[in-house]
C-alpha cells in the first residue's frame, strides 16, 4: 500500500481526433488496460502508469479514471481517488454514478452523498444495478444508517419490489432480506424482523448477520433460549469463514456487519 | 555569577514556552512518499523474509465491527476531555507484521468531507493515533500455502463535528 502513493499525474495532451470513435476507445482500452494493466498487481505502480498512458492517449476514457482510481480507494486514499472517479461520472454518469454512489455508501459512509448519486442515477437507470443490487437497495442502506426508518422501509420494499419483477415470482436477495429484518428490528418491529431473517436463513442458513439479529430479536422478546441458538450459530459461521457474501466485504465492512467479536459480547450477556 | 539582561531572559522564556507548547501544533514528518507520524522502522526479525501483501488479500480487517469501532473511539476521545473539530476522514497507514503486531512507521491521511486535503487539529489526529495503538488484536495472517505473511493495512476514522461516526473499513 506504501508503494500506492506515486501515482503519477495525467500528462496534459493533444487530444487524438480518433478519441471520439468508440472502437478507437475500445483498441485503446484493450491495448492499455487488456494487455497492460490487467496482466499485472493492481498494487504494482505501473498499474497507474497504464491508466496514465490511456488518459494522456485519450483523455475522455472515463474507465481509465476508474480504473485507475480502484486500488487508491481500496488503499484509504480518498483525495487521490474520488477526483477520478469524478471525472470517471462526468465522462459517463450513466456508467459510473452508480459506482460512485456504492463506494460512498459501503466505503467511505457518505450516505448523504450516495443516496443523491442513487437517485441520480435512477432517474437515468430506473432498473439498473450496482454490484448486484438495486440502487434502492443501496438508498434503503444509507437511509438506515442515518436514522431514517420510514424512507429505509419505503427503499427496502421498493428493492424487493423490483427483484419480484413483472411477474411478482423473482428471488428476492437474502441480503435485501437481511437488511429489511435489521431495521425492522432497529425499529423493535420484532414480528417483522424475525420474519424477515428467517426467510433469510431458509436461503443462507449460515449467514452470519442474519443469525446474530434473529438472535437479539429473539432475546428482546425473552426467548433466550433461541436467541442462544442462533448467537452460536453465528459465531460457529463466522469462525467457518462463512459472511454476508457480498462481493466487497474484504475491503469495507457492510452496514451492520459483524465480527465474532461482537457475537461474544452478546453470548456474555445471557442472562443479563 | 553571569547575569543575563532581562529581554534576553524573556525571550528565551519565550522560546522554552513555544517548544513546549508547540509540539501539540507541529506538521507530521513529512517525506516525499507521505506524512508520517511515525517513521520507526522496527522489524521482527522472524518476519524478515516473510512476504508483504494487502489486508484485503488475507481478510486482515480488524477483528471488530465498525460500530463496535466507533463506540470505542469515541469513549477515548470522551476519556480525554477535549472538544475536537472538523469533518472529514483522517486515515492511518502502516504494516501488521507476521507475528499479528501493528508496526510502528505509520503514514496519516487527511481529507474534508468531500475528499479534499487537509490538516486537522493535531490533538485529535494524535488522540486517534493513541486509541490506534490501543488496538492490539490485529490478526496473524497467512497465505493459501499456509506461510505467514506481512500485511499493509489502514484504519480511516470518518468525523462529523470533531466525533467520530464510522470507521472504515
Amino acid at each position: 500500500m506504501a508503494q500506492l502513493g506515486h501515482c503519477q499525474k495525467p500528462v496534459a495532451v493533444i487530444t487524438d481526433p480518433n478519441c471520439g470513435s468508440k472502437q478507437y476507445q475500445d483498441s485503446l482500452v484493450a491495448k492499455y488496460l487488456d494487455r497492460g494493466a490487467h496482466t499485472i498487481s493492481y498494487l504494482s505502480p505501473k498499474w497507474a502508469l497504464y491508466c496514465d498512458s490511456l488518459i494522456a492517449a485519450c483523455p475522455n476514457i472515463a474507465y481509465a479514471y476508474q480504473q485507475k482510481a480502484m486500488p487508491l480507494i481500496k488503499c484509504g486514499d480518498y483525495a487521490k481517488a474520488f477526483p477520478l472517479v469524478d471525472k470517471a461520472v462526468a465522462l459517463d454518469a450513466n456508467r459510473w454514478l452508480a459506482y460512485r454512489g456504492f463506494l460512498k455508501c459501503i466505503f467511505t459512509k457518505d450516505y448523504a452523498g450516495a443516496i443523491i448519486d442513487f437517485q441520480r442515477v435512477a432517474k437515468l437507470k430506473p432498473n439498473g444495478r450496482e454490484m448486484d443490487h438495486t440502487y434502492a437497495f443501496y438508498e434503503g442502506l444509507c437511509e438506515m444508517e442515518t436514522g431514517n426508518y420510514k424512507r429505509a422501509e419505503a427503499a427496502f420494499n421498493y428493492d424487493m419490489l423490483l427483484q419480484r419483477g413483472t411477474t411478482g415470482q423473482g428471488e428476492i436477495h437474502f441480503n435485501s432480506l437481511c437488511y429489511a429484518g435489521i431495521l425492522a428490528l432497529k425499529r423493535e418491529q420484532y414480528a417483522q424482523a424475525q420474519s424477515y431473517l428467517e426467510r433469510c436463513l431458509k436461503m443462507y442458513a449460515q449467514h452470519p448477520e442474519a443469525n446474530y439479529y434473529v438472535a437479539l430479536v429473539y432475546r428482546a422478546q425473552g426467548q433466550e433460549a433461541l436467541a442462544m441458538q442462533h448467537f452460536n450459530a453465528s459465531q460457529r459461521a463466522l469462525i467457518g469463514g462463512y459472511r454476508l457474501n457480498e462481493d466487497n466485504i474484504f475491503y469495507a465492512n457492510y452496514p451492520g456487519q459483524i465480527t465474532e467479536y461482537e457475537v461474544v459480547q452478546a453470548l456474555k450477556q445471557r442472562g443479563n | 555569577m553571569l547575569r543575563m539582561p532581562k529581554q534576553q531572559l524573556r525571550q528565551i522564556l519565550t522560546l522554552l514556552f513555544l517548544l513546549l507548547y508547540l509540539p501539540g501544533h507541529s506538521q507530521n514528518i513529512v517525506l516525499p512518499d507521505g506524512e508520517y507520524l511515525d517513521t520507526t522502522t522496527a522489524r521482527n526479525p522472524a518476519c524478515a523474509k516473510t512476504p508483504f501483501v494487502v489486508y484485503f488479500n488475507v481478510d486482515g480487517k480488524y477483528p471488530r465491527s465498525s460500530a463496535t469501532l466507533v463506540e470505542e473511539a469515541n469513549l477515548f476521545l470522551r476519556g480525554k476531555n477535549q472538544r475536537y473539530t472538523g469533518s472529514g476522514y483522517i486515515t492511518f497507514r502502516f504494516l501488521v507484521d507476521c507475528a499479528g503486531y501493528r508496526q510502528p512507521k505509520t503514514e496519516v491521511l487527511q481529507t474534508d468531507a468531500s475528499y479534499q486535503k487537509i490538516h486537522f487539529r493535531k490533538e485529535l489526529v494524535n488522540e486517534l493515533y493513541a486509541f490506534l495503538k490501543t488496538l492490539t488484536s490485529w490478526q496473524m495472517a497467512t497465505l493459501p500455502n499456509g506461510a505467514s505473511t506481512n500485511y499493509y493495512t489502514y484504519l480511516t476514522f470518518k468525523i462529523s463535528n470533531g466525533k467520530v461516526v464510522a470507521v472504515i473499513p
